[in-house]
């Protein structure tokens, strides 16, 4: 199968905001922009703006202030007062309910963007063909979407929205509705297509296995602000905020104080003296003071190799996992989850290897 | 496969347009709305603050038109009977709803379903049709009193206000039976059970437990049929006219088109009374709706938990109760039905002797009677159809779209309910009054399909509302998204999964509006008759064979439409 041809461009957004109600702002100030054929997720909890944001891009939402342009094509400019209505911006989006006409056919779903642009029945047929050739359901044209499962409604919504080759791809937790093993490959499936079409797409979701597998880059939001904007690799080792390294996977956060600054390993203290050494790319002070993020699943049982970043403590309670256990284990500096492969009890010398520790600005 | 599918030519869009079809279109649906509300009501508001009638052209303010109706002591009589007919006819009615409601749904009464079909009949009878049917078995010269007079026993006057509050309980009696027993089949039966166990007799169980679980519906039914008692024009108009019993609605009528002297600003002042007492009793509906929600506990499948074995009662009181829905409704039904198939309706004649099609006949025959009942096909279908569009687009309007004042607009659009239909025929016939232009519209039947459309918007409204609120609205955003402007969703998405919910609304409608007649009073005039004003004219006319006949044909024309609409299928579109 040849490549089809994108022309998708570039999404900038600037000073995004809006508000709902007087007291709670859906969006604060949001600002980023996403190069031409990238993938960017949209990450945060329940709440903190991701389908606003969509919406707005959409222009299903009239934002307050900010612009939104797809290369130098502008959506919204509040200062402009310029508002392009949703059907004017040419872009393909595809809902978490999916959102398939129930009164449609697959193929009359698929085709309606191309019968709306008034473009000719034979080449509306023979495009609506190819691309659920694409997602793999040629066999299903004729259907009712009540007549498919889960995964297959979620392909004809995909094939809906890309049919029109729009300049953006716009997906709200398009994969939420699905049960775990069929979402792992429909994760993969996704991914596949988009870089094949090479259509800029933006994400969101709030899983974070999700965001991490699939994106180019990930924009994780809480409370309508932008937290961290970067690649899953910088995301996942150097989280800017507390937030992120929460959202992220970390479970304990102590306070520490810088002891020794090198650009490879530097030395922090703990409030209890435990001397412990991480790796960041923050430039730190001598006797700054800095939180620090512990990520369980990489916290491990010490050897007799590990000299340094070693304390002692003692197994509170264990559970299995089938694969692993987990242990809950009160340590000098407080109780840490640990994962071992067999079975272990208590006293246990705890390693914390620089890549589980996180070093963030203190709050 | 080779897909290089051509690239969507990007619109050069500098900027957006400055106006838009979509905008444009629901600036009209909120203009059509407002226009309609407003063009029956001003006129009233404006008239109470006149010396003079509104269309005369040297006329002056002034607060003088209050005073004087408030110190005139026949309106204060007027607003008595009405206070006495309004407690009466509610308390009895939902009296003998609740009790229906709960024998029928809780009991081992025998035959339930036959007798829950048999008592919800007044419902789709017009009131008027009932009147009859009361006068022609149970008036003075009625079928029935003659007839037990003849045994020598005593009888009763129905021309008194006990005779009127009986009648219009039994025509309301229905509401408050259809809310209770849907509350009631619809309360978990295992908070009865629960009480069972806990060692409660069954009587107690009804009283302690069954009852307060239906108080929100009981509630809601009795203001539902207060509010019903104050527009109610026919029974008082028919049953009530040679006793002469003003109630506020016929006191509307007869001042405004019967006796000679029209008192404008009595009238304005009257109708602003009326208008602000049915808007509290509708603002605590509002009010008991939402209370409602948060009462009934629902069990999710209907279930009939007959708690209450009636034992050795159950056939006496079964007994009972039958002679009671056969004396007051099939009685009054079947009198009007031998009254149109008879010369004269009498005991002293076996009915059955004097068989004759001649009343039928003159229906057909008599231009007057033909047009009206042309006229109320052409109001039902074409008006039910025009109505329901026009009702269809306000709901999706304010439901369905970022209209900035969708908020006013379904605000607007509920407010009609204050309004009895006398008022709003009140209203209309002042605004074509006092805009001489549009009095081309006068002798047409479209000023009645504007009216009608007025006065049931709020119907149509609330009966289109819930099938709109079900439909997703990710459904529109993706439709906007793909390149549809509002209208186009409309057209595409929303009408054709709306498709079962339009023709119900139009049924729904259709039924009104062909039942319909007190705002026609007001208007019709030769030519735009409709068979509610012309059964009512021939009545009067004392000619009660040829109304009979009129009612017959009414009745099954709404009996062959109710039977089509159970075909209308149900089940909503699977998303
Ligand atoms: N139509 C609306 N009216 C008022 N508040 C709204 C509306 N839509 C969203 N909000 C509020 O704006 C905030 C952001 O909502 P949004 O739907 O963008 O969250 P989200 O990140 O998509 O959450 P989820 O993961 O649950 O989908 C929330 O606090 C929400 O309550
Ligand atoms: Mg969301």
């Amino acid at each position: 199968m040849s490549n089809i041809h994108h022309d998708s461009a570039g999404l900038t957004i600037e000073h995004l905001s809006k508000m709902y109600n007087r007291s709670a702002k859906a969006l604060d100030d949001l600002s980023l922009s996403i190069q031409a054929g990238e993938l960017v997720s949209f990450l945060g909890p329940s709440g903190c703006g991701k389908t606003t944001t969509l919406n707005c891009i959409a222009g299903l939402e009239h934002p307050d202030t900010g612009t939104i342009r797809v290369g130098d094509f502008v959506l919204t400019d509040s200062a402009k007062k310029l508002f392009l209505q949703p059907e004017d911006r040419q872009l393909g989006m595809v809902f978490q309910s999916y959102a398939l006409w129930p009164h449609m056919t697959v193929a009359d779903n698929v085709g309606f963007g191309l019968r709306v642009a008034k473009i000719a029945s034979s080449e509306i047929k023979q495009r609506v063909a190819t691309i659920l050739e694409l997602v793999g359901l040629g066999h299903v044209a004729e259907r009712y979407p009540f007549q498919l499962s889960g995964g297959q409604q979620q392909r004809v919504a995909l094939a809906r929205a890309v049919v029109t080759e729009p300049r953006l791809l716009l997906l709200d937790e398009p994969l939420s509705n699905l049960d775990a093993k069929v979402r792992e490959q429909a994760r993969t499936w996704l991914r596949d297509i988009q870089k094949r079409l090479g259509i800029t797409t933006v994400y969101v979701t709030h899983d974070q296995a999700e965001a991490l597998a699939m994106s180019d880059k990930i924009a994780v939001m809480s409370a309508g602000k932008l937290e961290q904007f970067d690649t899953p690799q910088a995301i996942y080792e150097q989280p800017a905020t507390r937030f992120v390294a929460e959202f992220i996977g970390a479970t304990t956060f102590l306070p520490a104080t810088v002891v020794q600054h090198a650009p490879t390993l530097s030395q922090v203290s703990l409030s209890d003296g435990t001397c412990l050494e991480v790796r960041t790319a923050l430039k730190l002070q001598q006797h700054q003071t800095i939180d620090l993020g512990i990520r369980s699943e990489r916290v491990q049982v010490a050897t007799s190799d590990h000299q340094t970043n070693v304390i002692a403590g003692a197994i509170r309670s264990s559970d299995y996992l089938g694969a692993k256990w987990h242990h809950q284990v009160e340590t000098t500096i407080g109780a840490l989850m640990v994962e071992t492969l067999d079975y272990t009890s208590g006293n246990v010398r705890i390693y914390l290897p620089p890549e589980a520790l996180m070093v963030l600005k203190a709050a | 496969m080779a897909a290089t599918a051509q690239t969507r030519p990007i619109k050069a869009i500098a900027k957006a347009p400055k106006w838009r079809l979509d905008r444009v279109i629901q600036w009209l649906i909120a203009l059509a709305v407002v226009g309609l509300v407003l063009f029956p009501t001003w006129p009233i508001l404006y008239q109470s603050l006149l010396e003079k009638p509104l269309y005369e052209a040297s006329n002056t303010l002034s607060l003088q038109n209050f005073p004087r109706v408030l110190g005139n002591p026949k309106i204060w009589q007027v607003i008595g009977n009405t206070a006495v007919f309004m407690l009466g006819s509610t308390i009895v009615g939902t009296l003998i709803g609740i009790g229906f409601a709960v024998l029928l749904i809780r009991t081992d009464l025998p035959g339930a379903q036959w007798l829950q079909k048999l008592i919800t009949i007044p419902y789709y009878v017009s009131a008027l049709i009932l009147a009859f049917g009361w006068a022609v078995m149970y008036g003075p010269q009625g079928f029935m009193t003659v007839m037990v007079r003849e045994w020598g026993l005593p009888t009763w006057n129905l021309y008194t206000m006990p005779g009127l509050i009986m009648v219009s309980a039994l025509y309301f009696m229905p509401l408050t039976f259809m809310y209770c027993s849907s509350s009631l089949s619809m309360a978990d039966p295992q908070l009865e059970s629960a009480a069972r166990i806990a060692g409660a007799k069954p009587l107690r169980i009804l009283l302690r437990i069954t009852i307060p679980l239906i108080r929100p519906a009981m509630l809601y039914a009795l203001v539902l049929t207060m509010v019903s008692s104050i527009e109610l024009l026919s029974i008082p108009l028919v049953l009530g006219e040679s006793a002469q019993i003003d109630v506020l609605s016929t006191f509307l009528y007869r001042t405004a088109l019967v006796s000679g002297t029209t008192d404008y600003g009595t009238l304005a002042v009257v109708a602003i009374m009326v208008v602000l007492f049915i808007s509290v009793l509708v603002m605590l509906q509002n009010h008991l709706m939402k209370q409602e929600r948060r009462f009934v506990s629902v069990s999710g499948k209907i279930s009939r938990a007959r708690v209450l074995h009636l034992g050795w009662l159950r056939w006496p009181l079964g007994f009972v109760v039958y002679l009671f829905a056969g004396l007051t409704i099939l009685v009054p039904l079947g009198g009007i039905i031998l009254q149109a198939f008879t010369p004269f309706l009498s005991a002293l004649i076996n009915p059955f002797s004097i068989l004759t099609m001649d009343n039928f006949k003159q229906a057909f025959e008599f231009e007057t009677y033909r047009v009206a009942i042309i006229n109320s096909l052409l109001i039902a279908g074409v008006g039910g159809v025009v109505a329901t569009l026009f009702m269809a687009a306000v709901a999706l309007l304010t439901y369905r779209s970022k209209f900035p004042m969708r908020g006013a607009v379904k605000y607007i659009a509920q407010y009609p309910r204050a309004f009895p239909g006398t008022i709003i025929g009140l209203g209309f016939l002042w605004a074509l009054l006092s805009f001489p232009a549009l009095g081309g519209l006068r002798n047409t039947i479209w000023i009645l399909i504007i009216a009608y459309t007025m006065r049931y918007l709020p119907l149509g409204f609330s009966a289109m509302s819930p099938s709109i609120l079900q439909i997703s609205d990710e459904l529109d955003r993706a439709a906007r998204v793909s390149g549809t402007t509002w209208l186009g969703v409309m057209r595409h998405i929303m009408l054709p999964l709306l498709r079962p919910a339009l023709l119900t609304t139009f049924t729904l409608l259709f039924i009104t509006f062909l039942k319909e007649y007190s705002v026609a009073l007001f208007l019709f005039t030769r030519g735009s008759q409709v068979i509610g004003t012309t059964m009512l004219e021939v009545w009067a006319q004392g000619g009660p064979g040829p109304a009979a006949a009129l009612a017959v044909i009414q009745l099954l024309i709404i009996g062959v439409v109710r039977w089509l609409s159970s075909f209308i299928p149900t089940v909503k579109v699977r998303e």
